[in-house]
């Protein structure tokens, strides 16, 4: 296994500029996912880092070792698709030891390493059906075992799991965290998918538009999100970001919207600007229409002992909250949000990076 | 729910395909301006009834009334009802505004009164912009959109929709599903909606109605589907993570009743009765959701403590406000969540209590709650 470190990538086709000064390094044995939207260049990285792809500029090493003019085949790492391509005429067994019988591995050798990854991803059973009998997440399990039964230095994964049922998606995240626990496989795991980014990663890179926005553990990500795209992009439903006018002075700042005020200690030089005011939802508290801001109740949705509940300011912004309500809220009813000043963020609203506090 | 008659009366259906019984007895009333989320894994039959609904399945037996009127024998199109497909069925070659007047055109309805009501419901959908463009142009969210205006152009009594959001990509999906409760609730309309996602039908319904295997296990809003299933099957289908089951043997101490499974145990004097008298065998399984196992060091509700337990921490997955962990006791693996700023790690003991008051009993003969 390897470490892997990627110095200032960028790419471009065409007109669209995929990659623009990437850089980022993974520990050996370390568990990196890629997190962006569609279009972020999370998958150009990866079929960079494979060789399947060269960078405009920039540099792949693997353990030090630079790697550009260095074939895929040479560079010994696996990757597995979002479209997973199993050999239709092989066995699960068929399968799994074919990239080691490509390296003429022994017969005992292989049966044993064959076991040991069947055994760890729960799909011993497979070993001896067709793919054609295997529903999606057996599938997945499998290319998975196929890429992970040789030890690659390192391991793509490119959205290995998007079309899976939600349920199916959140035990394979768990499964795969625990086999990347024992094996210390160093793996690099694209997503589009915020939950399954910070439920299986050790770090958490987020992207946007070919860009690093921010590089942190699952907890940072969340509790500390350093621009506004990653406060919008980690956490369900979404930290609530709005748009108001915000006036520095003597170490504190004067936050004003239509439907509130708020002052809030800051760091900043006097002056002014437009600012995102960020809030997650679990952090809303609703009180009686005298103590906070006057909402109205939108929508109600339920999560079982939790709801979502949008509220709706009187400039029409909506709110969202969720929590535990404490009562009906019907269609309609007026309430008060309180925002509470520990829990609040300020983003620039015309950069999106988080301003001190 | 009001006390207003229901516009859906659904009595003892059921539905055989060569055989093998796709919807075994069904019965059920829907009220006017109700929300209603059919909910089952795939092969529940829960499509089937929506389809028998609509018209496009004969029931085997049984009887389907809209208002006053029983349409189970009736064509599709004489029914009053809309039907919205899982592939939307668009013609993609006609533009938004064709597609919307489609319906109406082949009822005859004059050109004056197609135009009012096309633009109508376009406007009530956000489509006007939209209208001229080509069907197969638009994007997903506004070909939902016109799959859904074109059903409710002719004006349906009721909407019938099957799995209309499973083509989003996640992300995208929570927000049509907002958009859809929002349209819902504007309209007033009846709906009655089919899916496999447990999170859709539990944020989306007024109440969900959960199928397996051709029956009803329960039909009650979500709040009360979450808290009180009446089913092992329900207990384990609702809620991400799954509710941990642990298999326990009824057992008296001292004249106090427990729960027992190996070393660990639960008093459950309050429910002694009920497990007496519904698990006469004395096998009991204990259902508990993930979030009543707490870390003892949090708060818990004065009154609901159980035995503190220390438990091996196996795995930690950070998500977001909430973290997973899955814990390790004797011979079980439970799955925990706690809140995203606690922290924890994967190798450490962890003291835990369960929540007593929230303890699901099931009898594993019937499969049903105790209690």
């Amino acid at each position: 296994m390897a470490t892997v470190r990627v110095q200032d990538l960028r790419k471009a086709f065409g007109a669209v500029r995929a990659l623009q000064g990437l850089s980022f390094e993974v520990a050996d044995g370390g568990f990196l996912c890629l997190l962006g939207p569609p279009g972020a260049g999370k998958t150009t990285t990866l079929r960079i880092i494979a060789g399947l792809e060269k960078p405009d500029s920039g540099q792949v090493y693997l353990d030090q070792e630079a790697m550009a003019g260095v074939s895929p085949q040479e560079r010994d790492v696996a990757m597995v698709f979002e479209d997973v391509a199993l050999y239709p005429h092989l066995t699960g067994y068929g399968n799994l030891s074919y990239p080691l019988r490509l390296r003429r591995m022994g017969r005992a050798d292989i049966d044993r390493k064959v076991e040991a990854v069947a055994g760890m991803l729960h799909i011993a059973h497979l070993l001896h059906r067709l793919p054609s009998t295997y529903s999606g997440g057996e599938r997945r399990r499998v290319a998975i075992g196929r890429a992970l039964v040789r030890r690659p230095r390192v391991l793509l994964l490119d959205q290995p799991l998007t079309d899976l049922d939600a349920k199916i998606r959140q035990e394979m995240a768990a499964e795969l965290k625990r086999v990347q626990h024992e094996t210390r496989q160093t793996m690099i795991y694209a997503t589009h998918d915020y939950e399954e980014a910070v439920a299986m990663a050790d770090r958490v890179l987020v992207m946007n538009e070919g860009v690093l926005e921010q590089l942190g553990s699952p907890e940072e990500v969340y509790e500390a999100p350093q621009s506004a795209f990653v406060a919008g992009i980690v956490g369900s439903p979404a930290m609530n970001l709005v748009r108001c006018r915000a006036a520095w002075a003597d170490g504190t700042v004067r936050v004003e919207h239509s439907a509130f005020q708020l002052s809030l200690p800051a760091a900043g030089s006097p002056g002014v600007g437009e600012v995102l005011l960020g809030v997650r939802p679990e952090h809303l508290a609703l009180v009686p229409v005298s103590e906070g801001v006057r909402a109205t109740v939108e929508v109600t949705q339920s999560l079982g002992e939790e709801s979502i509940v949008d509220l709706r300011l009187s400039d029409g912004a909506i709110l969202k909250f969720v929590g535990r309500p404490g009562g009906e809220l019907r269609h309609g009813a007026v309430i008060g949000v309180r925002l509470p000043a520990e829990h609040l963020m300020l983003f620039d609203a015309s950069t999106g990076r988080r301003i001190a506090s | 729910m009001t006390d207003a008659p229901p516009i859906i009366r659904l009595r003892h259906l059921r539905k055989e395909f060569d055989g093998t019984i796709a919807v075994a007895d069904l019965t059920l009333d829907v009220a006017e301006g109700e929300f209603i989320c059919f909910l089952g894994p795939s092969g529940c039959g829960k499509t089937t009834t929506l389809r028998m609904i609509a018209g496009l399945e004969r029931p085997t037996a049984g009887e389907i009334w809209l208002r006053e009127r029983r349409i189970d024998p009736l064509p599709p199109q004489q029914r009053g009802v809309g039907f919205v497909f899982q592939n939307y069925a668009l013609f993609w070659h006609m533009s938004a505004y064709d597609n919307l007047a489609f319906g109406l055109r082949v009822r005859g309805v004059s050109p004056a009164e197609v135009d009012a009501r096309v633009r109508e419901v376009a406007e009530s959908l956000e489509l006007t912009p939209v209208l001229r463009q080509r069907a197969s142009r638009l994007d997903l969210s506004a070909m939902q959109r016109v799959a859904l205006g074109r059903t409710l152009v002719v004006q349906p009594q009721v909407l019938l929709l099957d799995e209309p959001l499973n083509n989003f990509r996640p992300g995208l999906r929570e927000v049509m599903r907002g958009e859809l409760k929002r349209m819902q609730l504007s309209l007033g309309r009846t709906m009655v909606y089919v899916t496999h996602d447990q999170e859709e039908a539990m944020t989306m319904g007024d109440r969900v109605l959960v199928m397996h295997e051709g029956r009803v296990e329960q039909v009650a809003t979500p709040r009360e589907i979450y808290r009180r299933p009446a089913t092992l099957f329900v207990a384990g289908f609702i809620g991400r993570p799954a509710m941990n089951f642990i298999e326990t043997q009824y057992q008296v101490e001292d004249g106090r009743a427990f729960l027992r499974h190996d070393a660990l145990r639960w008093e459950i004097e309050t429910r002694r009765e009920a497990v007496e008298r519904q698990a006469p065998s004395g096998r009991v399984i204990v259902g508990i959701r993930p979030e009543d196992i707490r870390p003892a060091v949090l708060a818990v509700p004065e009154g609901r403590r159980g035995e503190t337990l220390p438990v091996q921490v196996d795995l930690v997955q950070p998500l977001a406000r909430r973290k997973i962990v899955d814990v390790k006791v004797l011979d079980l693996v439970l799955k925990m969540v706690v809140p995203g700023t606690f922290r924890v790690d994967a190798g450490q003991t962890l003291d835990v209590v369960m929540d007593r008051g929230a303890l699901h009993l099931f009898d594993p003969q019937t499969l049903r709650a105790i209690g």
